[in-house]
């Protein structure tokens, strides 16, 4: 952690807001951006904050919405905790989006992080939430002492309970509301610090000693590190829990769009007339290639359909006929991006980033006594989020009212803020729950879109996209190319290695084994196209971990090794090696080979792996992955039928994620990427003609069904105190891997380019 | 005009033939629970029972309802407070993530318990194909169990 030099004289009421209302006691953190206190009790946005109500349950504000990640259960596990709080008295509700205005037009989260993606939900908001539940812990000790006239030495709290003398008394938390309202907080420090590019202000929780508020050790945990169920389980399987798509404004028309498929293509021509005779469609409007200063791109242009209802819209975007113009990308297709990836790399005219290099590969593998080499390719692979984008907006002269499922509601806010020119004070972003989001819903242009049409139409607008709209204008994981090449010495010892990622997009190799051989250079050469991209489930460790887990298990095979032992004769003695990449960043824990050897032996001590004794047709792999922070290790067990069918008989995992709050979602998570993984393996493979996505639905690019999925999944977790990390996008690069190498353990195909296909039928 | 009972209570429609009741019910009914995912019937996020059969909403026209057909939605699955043994065993294991898919795969296996009250891990695997993007499946297999056994008794470990 460290101060920056910002002028900031924090003040007590910056430092701490209770208040008490409607006769329930209100404690919310401080303002996380420029000093000022503008919460009030009056309707505007606080929090995160916890909120005692007379009848002793607690509401928590939890400021991260839940795309599936079961963060509105772990969130408010950590305020719990350190409130010392009955779980069952805790309710949870969505916080509303708060931002303000910085320096330069910048806009900042204002109370704390409510963004979800990079897998960092869990640990960004560990500190800050353990500090409001320790805060309102804290007053609520407080005033029972003051109001039972005992010293605070003699109180304890257990389950929402203030104990006096260890249990001789116990008074329930609400008891103490008003008190605990008047209460005044000492000692509490607003401390800035940068994190992530941002200024944050941090609470300095004063000592013990200092009478102070204090976190509980690990030790004492009673909620963190157990299994608790989602919160909103109750609401989801009664359909009552809102998704973005289920919010609607008052007045709202609905508009369907019809978007040019053409990357970097526009509208040519239209003729609307079949479209305006369809009852209930009540205006044409073009949609202009949006831009604004400080975003990126946005939409794809075309032609929206505003009607009085949904199916008026969809009925008269079908009546629409539209020439376009198909602009300059025309001769993207998927065979061509195979081929310019080749290309790319082989064109030593064409700059190349090094990511990583040690030593001197080229002398080294010239050197080597054994040599490997091997190509990896992946396809586009596109988001497929079951709740397709959408967005209900209402601007108007005075505000814009968002209403939406964005994996990041303050960006939400500061886009509209940039492109309405509204103050921040303005805006205001209701977010529904996320029908998982990917990334995808990371993006802007589906925000965009409702804007524009809410301030061309002047009503409140609801932006619907079918699948077809959602998979064709989607913002894809990028394609890859990789070449490898490994040298072994004599004792069959990997000494050099290389990698050049060809792709429109990034990759991140630089965790392991870059670190761990002596003489290697990885690179990356970029492609000319423009097929959008975007961030997808472990953007760049997505494919890298199929491609570099994959080629390590070659080198294995081609070394007459153990995959599992050339990993621990790689990993070797326990070191630390810095780690610099996009995440994590901040908190920055560099990258370990004790933790990474941990989750392989775990994993390996679940499947038995130096005993395994598998059925005829089975075959058993092994693989592991860095991602975000977190490792986790996989070995799989696959059963191959007379047909060359396989079956996942068996998942074992073992992860270091740091501290695990909730090991039922967690779990869970982990249980996710295997599933991803597995359903991305066998179809993800996005269709690319003409410079745009002919994939449109399910039909074309599956999902992963249930008659598929893996048949047994055991995960386990290294015990640890350290800080936690995250678990959403970790699983995925190291499953990949893992089942293709039990698939070539029972057949002997070595599959190097995804999807699977026909390749075991070969 | 057709009239028909939505979760209990009497309903109207008269509009658009070609309407799929997956809109009737979520635009005109106002009833969100049901959700939109793919609208040519592949995913089954939009599973209702129509005459205690499952339907996959996005793709059965208004014109298909007759009158007196009896629609339930998600919304009317739970008896008032108590849930319906397929929600009760969704909730015990934990099944969600996102959650978008849900109401659909309940709806799907509570229709599906109906007609074969203790499937077998074939029966589901030939049964059972909404789509959850989650990768629920895991605990969905579970939960399929844990629901036939809160309705029937049946044995959880066999």
């Amino acid at each position: 952690m460290k101060t920056n030099n910002l002028a900031i004289a924090p003040t007590r009421r910056d430092a701490l807001r209770v208040f008490a209302l409607g006769g329930a006691l209100i404690v919310a953190p401080p303002v996380f951006g420029q000093a000022q206190n503008t919460a009030s009790s009056n309707g505007r946005p606080i929090g995160p904050f916890v909120e005692l109500r007379p009848d002793n349950t607690v509401l928590i504000h939890t400021p991260i919405p839940d795309m599936g990640t079961g963060v509105e259960t772990a969130l408010p596990m950590m305020i719990a905790e350190e409130l010392d709080a009955d779980w069952d008295l805790i309710d949870v509700q969505r916080m509303a989006t708060a931002i303000q205005a910085g320096e330069n037009g910048a806009f900042h989260e204002k109370y704390a992080t409510q963004g979800s993606g990079g897998s960092g939900s869990v640990r960004r908001s560990w500190t800050n939430l353990r500090d409001c539940g320790a805060l309102a812990r804290h007053l609520i000790v407080s005033a029972a002492a003051q109001s039972l006239g005992v010293a605070t030495n003699r109180l304890t709290t257990r389950n929402s309970r203030v104990l006096v003398d260890n249990g001789d008394a116990s008074y329930p938390y609400a008891d103490f509301i008003n008190e605990a309202a008047s209460v005044a907080a000492r000692n509490e420090v607003i401390i800035p610090v940068e994190e992530e590019g941002q200024i944050r202000y941090h609470l300095e929780v004063a000592s013990e000693n200092a009478g102070g508020p204090r976190r509980k050790s690990g030790d004492d945990f009673a909620i963190v590190g157990t299994d608790r169920g989602h919160k909103k389980a109750g609401d989801i399987v009664t359909g009552r829990e809102p998704f973005g798509i289920d919010l609607d404004i008052d007045g709202q028309q609905y508009a369907v769009i019809a978007r040019c498929p053409y990357f970097g293509g526009s509208v040519a021509s239209y003729d609307d007339g079949a479209a305006r005779a369809v009852r209930g469609v009540t205006e044409i409007v073009e949609l202009p290639r949006l831009e604004i200063d400080g975003e990126g791109r946005l939409n794809n242009p075309g032609v929206a359909v505003v009607a009085s209802s949904l199916w008026a819209a969809v009925k008269g975007r079908d009546a629409l006929v539209i020439e376009w113009d198909k602009g300059p990308q025309t001769h993207e297709n998927a065979a061509w991006h195979d081929e310019h990836a080749r290309e790319v790399i082989r064109d030593s005219s064409r700059e190349r980033e090094i990511l990583h290099e040690a030593g001197n590969f080229d002398a080294a593998y010239e050197d080597a006594s054994q040599k490997v080499q091997s190509t990896y390719t992946t396809p586009h692979f596109a988001h497929l989020n079951m709740e397709t984008n959408n967005c209900t907006a209402h601007v108007t002269a005075e505000r814009c009212i968002i209403a939406t499922s964005h994996q990041s509601p303050p960006h939400a806010a500061m886009y509209a803020a940039r492109a309405t020119g509204l103050p921040e004070d303005r805006i205001e972003v209701r977010s529904g729950r996320i029908g998982c989001g990917l990334g995808r819903k990371w993006q802007s242009d589906f925000l965009s879109e409702a804007v524009f049409l809410s301030q061309t139409v002047g009503t409140p607008i609801k932006v619907f996209w079918t699948r077809e709209d959602d998979t064709q204008n989607d913002q894809l994981n990028p394609a890859g190319r990789f070449e490898f090449k490994a040298g072994l010495d004599e004792n069959r010892k990997v000494v050099a290695w290389n990698a050049v990622f060809g792709s429109q997009g990034n990759t991140r190799m630089r965790g392991f084994p870059a670190n761990l051989i002596p003489d290697l250079r990885i690179e990356q050469v970029k492609k000319d196209s423009r097929t959008p991209l975007g961030a997808w489930r472990g953007p760049g460790n997505n494919i890298s971990g199929f491609a570099v887990e994959g080629f390590l298990n070659e080198v294995a095979t081609a070394a007459n090794k153990d995959p599992l032992d050339l990993r621990l004769e790689l990993l070797g003695e326990d070191r630390e090696f810095p780690f610099d990449e996009w995440m994590p960043m901040k908190m920055d824990a560099g990258i370990s080979t004790r933790k990474m050897k941990g989750v392989l032996n775990l994993a390996a001590s679940m499947a038995r792996w130096a005993n395994a004794d598998l059925p005829n047709g089975w075959g058993r792999g092994i693989a592991s992955h860095f991602t975000f922070g977190s490792y986790v290790a996989f070995v799989v067990d696959v059963s191959v039928d007379d047909d060359r069918r396989f079956t996942v008989e068996r998942v074992f995992a073992g992860v270091d994620c740091g501290r695990v709050i909730n090991p039922l979602g967690a779990r869970a998570q982990i249980e996710s990427g295997i599933h991803d993984g597995l359903s991305t393996a066998l179809y993800q493979n996005v269709g690319i003609e003409e410079g745009r996505i002919t994939t449109d639905n399910f039909h074309h690019i599956r999902l992963l069904r249930i008659d598929e999925a893996p048949k047994h999944i055991e995960v386990d977790f290294i015990d640890s105190d350290e800080h936690p990390w995250g678990t959403g996008e970790i699983a995925l690069p190291a499953f990949i891997p893992a089942l293709m190498a039990a698939l070539y353990d029972a057949t002997g195909v070595r599959i190097r380019s995804l999807p699977i296909g026909d390749q075991l039928k070969a | 005009m057709v009239s028909f009972t939505l979760n209990d209570a009497p309903a109207v429609y008269d509009g658009d033939d070609e309407k799929p009741l997956l809109w009737v019910i979520r635009e005109d009914e106002g009833l969100k629970g049901t959700k939109f995912g793919c609208g040519i019937g592949q995913c089954g996020a939009c599973t209702v029972h129509v005459n205690d059969q499952a339907v996959r909403s996005c793709s059965f026209p208004a014109a298909a309802l007759q009158d007196g057909d009896v629609v339930r939605t998600i919304e009317g699955l739970a008896s008032g407070d108590n849930l319906h043994p397929v929600q009760q065993a969704w909730v015990e294991e934990d099944v969600a993530q996102c959650g978008y898919c849900q109401a659909g795969q309940i709806m799907a296996v509570a229709a599906l318990l109906r007609e074969v009250p203790n499937p077998s891990d074939e029966d589901i695997n030939r049964r059972h194909d909404n789509l959850c993007r989650c990768g629920s499946y895991f605990r969905m297999r579970k939960a399929i169990h844990r629901a036939a056994s809160l309705m029937g008794g049946r044995d959880e470990n066999q």
